[in-house]
């Protein structure tokens, strides 16, 4: 792959867990729900129903802009955006054109599994929108499903910063943690909840500025395909290149059973989307105020919380990264680390914390008993270990069993079995080690 | 006994016992199965009343144009593409009629999806003027106001988007209320020209106007278009004895039938012997208002067709008739690449341009006064003729609508033909009492020059 | 802007696309002619000046509409009413020629 360089850009879809839909009152949780259930004459586009946007939606959208360094304009409003569909009710959608909530923002990337340590990316907008519904093909119907219709749905656009699969796959892990973090959604790829969309050209050797084309890969639903899905168009496109040809302008749809891309939609039939501002809904306009309480309301973001796990309580950077992916682990840990018993143990904390060696589901004054008593290791009598497990494994065929077709869950009752033989002096890490060696 | 009654005073009747509702109902039923057929002013007729709340409409049937969604009553907007639609919700107006008591005496006829100001362009066919049954009753609320003007019913509801109120009121010689933008919630109506529509009353009397008005105005919180401000109590302020100051402007007497022009001349001394004053004022031509109207109005119009795919309801799109083809034809070509900036957004501009134009002359003067439409009704067939011809019979009621201010229609006379000469006033946004009032003192001056009490008698 | 809009066959069948519409023959050319004249017309906006105006998108002078979430559902309909209206409801859904 010598000189050419991938030229990719992102639009991300997350869909927001707010109790309402976008645009009326009926429930935005559609998952698992009958067919047409969660519907009402809005979000099924019936002659004369009329949007009125939900306040919490618009607020979460704009959390989400302020946490990926966006500013949030004081003026903003809504648009139609034209095209035609079954899964779209009114024949458009209502989107945000040329004056979104939330614009120009970048993302710091700590992230030491990152090729290259720290990496900044550039978001071009973030803006407001709603889902379409669902369609389920079966046979020669495609059956729609308003439930999903309206549901609110968040875009972000970023620059072409990204120049190979690995930095997209890691900036998205980020992005969903930090999505998580502020508890506005799921961001769940499989469930949907979360869809990539990136926009994928090479750049050829010597080449300046962007390339005369892109494509935009549709539907890869899952964390697994990000990287097959970049890798495999970025290989397509440079034979083409190879071939002295360029690739067409189009829109290419990931199949994750044939791990490939097919074409779409090619640029001849390129959609002409008719944007004009949405006369259904009276512009926004957000005080000083407003906006600085967005900005008060942020928690802390994972990556600030990495460099003051770091710094403060002098955790291995790589340990700093693992507690902060979620924000109930990575707050449960400063919890700890807080208390005046632990005087600030911080890697020990960590180790103890990411080894599972104490459960985090634990209250914090126990989880803090228990690490101290790992301050004193128990001392393993493995003659006493030994006779202890036969007996146990003995005991307990079925266990056996069942942990060899696959059920691991099964070692910690064996493990418990074995500390009670042993009347509690053994090291628990010590006896499922034993057990796991003698079930090989 | 009943024939002309208006609604306030069939509801004296009911409360009196002089009259059942059952008796009015029947009577407006028997006189629609008699004259419909020579009218097509309804297309879904009621077979009886249902309603028993009580309210300031209770035993009062209406008729209600067919763009209004009715819960289990087809609502069809005239086009064949909803010809079987049956909506499971109310809009937010015929839910407070119903609340006040009303009737649904049926859902009159209108152009298709309000395309139009003769309703010629419905797809069952054209209403027929009652003062002339070779001319249009005007549209597109035409059905409405051909049912009220031949007392197929004591009053009813139309919608605006520009004049679709004021000029079939004209032509039919009743009185049309255009309310402020957004004073009445436009859920549930089908839509035309979103920024546009506006729902408003078509009666044989102004306090009529007024009492229907008040019962469907307020804010909707399904509507975010629709106004906090408080309602005010229309009928009692309507009757405080007020002056004003009567505006004239040139542009709106420009190229009026010489009919129209004396009617409108009466009228103006009418007000001065009633006290009021008058100002020459100068307002920005209504030329640029049809370029306006058009471009925005029919934007809006492809944008609302886009939702009728025939898949949730209704039939296929194949179904639409040659007008509502036409303007989406323009309003996609005027929104899509290239030309947004030249069309859509250059006209939106024009727009604040004619809104401070009025706002200014509202500094001078309480009212604009002029006509709904330079002639009055045209025989059936003239319309076709031309591709815009109803936004350019419309030309002065399209910069009011473009601003969103309110207007209304009274009968001031009929012509040589003898077909009846409307007269509208327009008024800053908000002033309905102010409009009302001034149509009120007229009225109790000129009875209408009896038009109105000449036109309940028109069939029999 | 040009003096003379024209409309060649091909611009008006992609607005017909754009628009979801099909035209006959005649319609084509019906609306070519019809859509050249108004076009014409509407230009005489160009007479008036607009720099520096603000386009107005909403006549009401209102901003920041919203309602809150989680407010009770009034409009909500049943499975059945939702698709009355439907002409090819299968399993509660509508059906429509498959998609992919």
């Amino acid at each position: 792959m010598k000189d050419y360089k991938p030229v990719i850009g992102l639009e991300i879809h997350v869909e927001l867990k707010t109790k309402s839909k976008m645009f009326c009152q009926c429930s935005a949780d559609y998952f698992g729900a009958k067919p047409n259930m969660h519907v009402c004459p809005v979000c099924m586009g019936m002659p004369g129903a009329l949007p009125v946007p939900n306040k919490t939606a618009i607020l979460w959208m704009q959390t989400i802009g302020r946490a990926l360094g966006c500013t949030l304009p004081k003026h903003s409003k809504f648009d139609r955006k034209h095209y035609s569909y079954p899964d779209l009710p009114k024949g458009y959608q209502i989107s945000q054109y040329d004056e979104p909530f939330a614009v120009k923002g970048k993302v710091l990337l700590k992230n030491p599994y990152l090729k290259g340590g720290e990496k900044e990316f550039h978001i071009t907008r973030v803006h407001m929108e709603e889902d379409t519904a669902k369609l389920i093909h079966q046979g020669k119907d495609s059956l729609v499903d308003f439930n999903r219709s309206s549901v609110p749905l968040v875009e972000i656009v970023t620059e072409p910063d990204f120049t190979d699969a690995d930095d997209v796959k890691a900036f998205l892990e980020e992005l969903q943690v930090i999505v998580r973090y502020l508890g506005v959604s799921d961001a769940d790829m499989e469930k949907g909840s979360m869809r990539l969309e990136p926009n994928i050209s090479v750049r050829k050797p010597g080449e300046v500025g962007l390339p005369k084309y892109k494509v935009e890969v549709k539907n890869i639903n899952s964390f697994r395909f990000v990287k097959a899905a970049i890798e495999f168009e970025v290989k397509r496109q440079i034979e083409i290149l190879e071939k002295g040809e360029l690739p067409k302008q189009e829109t290419r749809g990931y199949d994750d059973v044939h791990g490939g891309t097919y074409s779409q939609r090619s640029k001849e039939e390129a959609q002409d989307y008719r944007y004009f501002p949405e006369p259904d809904i009276p512009p926004f306009e957000f005080s000083e105020k407003y906006i600085s309480d967005v900005e008060n309301s942020l928690p802390e973001l994972p990556s600030t919380l990495l460099t003051r796990f770091v710094k403060e309580y002098g955790v291995k950077e790589i340990d700093a990264y693992i507690l902060t992916r979620d924000k109930k682990t990575a707050d449960y840990f400063e919890s700890i680390v807080l208390n005046d018993k632990i005087k600030k143990a911080g890697q020990a904390v960590a180790n103890v914390i990411i080894n599972k060696k104490i459960a985090t589901s634990l209250p914090a004054e126990k989880f803090i008993e228990e690490f101290l008593k790992l301050g004193k290791p128990v001392e393993t009598d493995t003659a006493l270990l030994d006779t202890a497990v036969t007996t146990v494994l003995g005991a307990n065929e079925k266990a056996v069993t069942e942990y060899k077709s696959g059920k691991q869950s099964v070692i910690m009752f064996l493990v418990g079995q074995v500390m009670k033989q042993m009347k509690g002096k053994a090291d628990a890490s010590v006896v499922r080690k034993t057990l796991e060696e003698k079930m090989k | 006994m009943l024939l002309g009654k208006t609604v306030k005073e069939l509801k004296e009747m009911i409360d009196k016992k002089e009259v059942t509702a059952e008796e009015v109902f029947s009577f407006f039923h028997e006189r629609i199965e008699k004259y419909n057929k020579t009218l097509n002013a309804y297309l879904t007729v009621q077979q009886k009343g249902t309603n028993t709340a009580p309210g300031v409409l209770s035993g009062i049937p209406l008729a209600i144009k067919d763009n209004f969604c009715t819960t289990g009553v087809r609502t069809t907007a005239s086009s064949k593409v909803l010809d079987d639609f049956i909506p499971q919700y109310e809009s937010t107006v015929t839910g407070h009629l119903k609340d006040a008591g009303y009737e649904l005496l049926g859902k009159t006829n209108m152009d298709a999806w309000a395309h139009g100001s003769s309703t010629e362009t419905s797809d069952y066919g054209a209403t027929k003027n009652p003062w002339d049954i070779t001319r249009s009753p005007g549209g597109s609320s035409g059905g409405t106001a051909a049912a009220v003007s031949a007392y197929l019913a004591p009053a009813g509801l139309g919608s605006e988007t520009a004049g679709s109120i004021r000029q079939p009121a004209s032509w039919s010689g009743v009185v049309g209320l255009k309310p402020t933008y957004g004073r009445v919630s436009r859920y549930g109506v089908i839509a035309m020209g979103s920024s546009l529509d506006c729902p408003g009353p078509i009666t044989l009397s102004v306090e009529d106007a007024a009492t229907i008005f008040q019962t469907i105005a307020g804010n909707d919180p399904f509507d975010a278009t629709s106004s906090p401000l408080p309602t005010e109590d229309y009928v009692k302020g309507m009757k405080e004895k007020k002056t004003y100051t009567i505006g004239i402007a040139e542009e709106y007497f420009e190229g009026l039938d010489d009919d129209v022009k004396k009617a409108l001349d009466t009228s103006i001394k009418i007000f001065e012997k009633l006290g009021f004053k008058t100002k020459k004022v100068s307002l920005l031509s209504p030329q640029y208002s049809i370029s306006v109207y058009t471009i925005i109005q029919r934007a809006e119009v492809s944008s609302n067709l886009a939702r009728y795919d025939g898949i949730r309801y209704g039939n296929p799109r194949t179904h639409f008739g040659s007008e509502a083809k036409r303007r989406s034809m323009l309003g996609t070509y005027t929104l899509s690449y290239g030309y947004y900036d030249a069309f859509y957004k250059k006209a939106q501009k024009v727009r604040t341009l004619i809104i401070n134009d009025f706002k200014r002359a509202f500094k001078e003067v309480d009212f604009i006064i002029g006509t709904p439409s330079p002639i009055t009704a045209i025989k059936l067939g003239d319309f076709e003729k031309y591709p815009f011809f109803g936004e350019l019979m419309d030309k002065f009621n399209e910069p009011g609508a473009m601003a969103g201010i309110p207007g209304i229609n009274v009968p001031v006379g009929l012509d040589r033909n003898g077909l009846p000469i409307g007269m509208q006033l327009m008024a800053n946004y908000f002033r309905e009492t102010d409009l009302l009032n001034a149509a009120y003192q007229f009225e109790q001056e000129t009875n209408f020059m009896g038009v109105i009490k000449k036109g309940v008698t028109n069939l029999k | 802007m040009s003096d003379k809009i024209k409309l060649s066959k091909e611009e008006v069948l992609h607005l017909a696309k754009l628009a979801g519409l099909t035209l006959t023959e005649a319609e084509i050319e019906k609306n070519s002619a019809q859509l050249a004249e108004t076009i014409d017309y509407i230009q005489n906006l160009d007479e008036l000046k607009t720099d520096g105006v603000a386009p107005t998108n909403s006549v009401v002078d209102l901003s920041n509409v919203t309602f809150e979430d989680g407010t009770k559902n009034t409009r909500g309909l049943t499975q059945v009413e939702a698709t009355a209206n439907g002409k090819n409801v299968k399993e509660n859904a509508f059906a429509v020629d498959r998609m992919m």
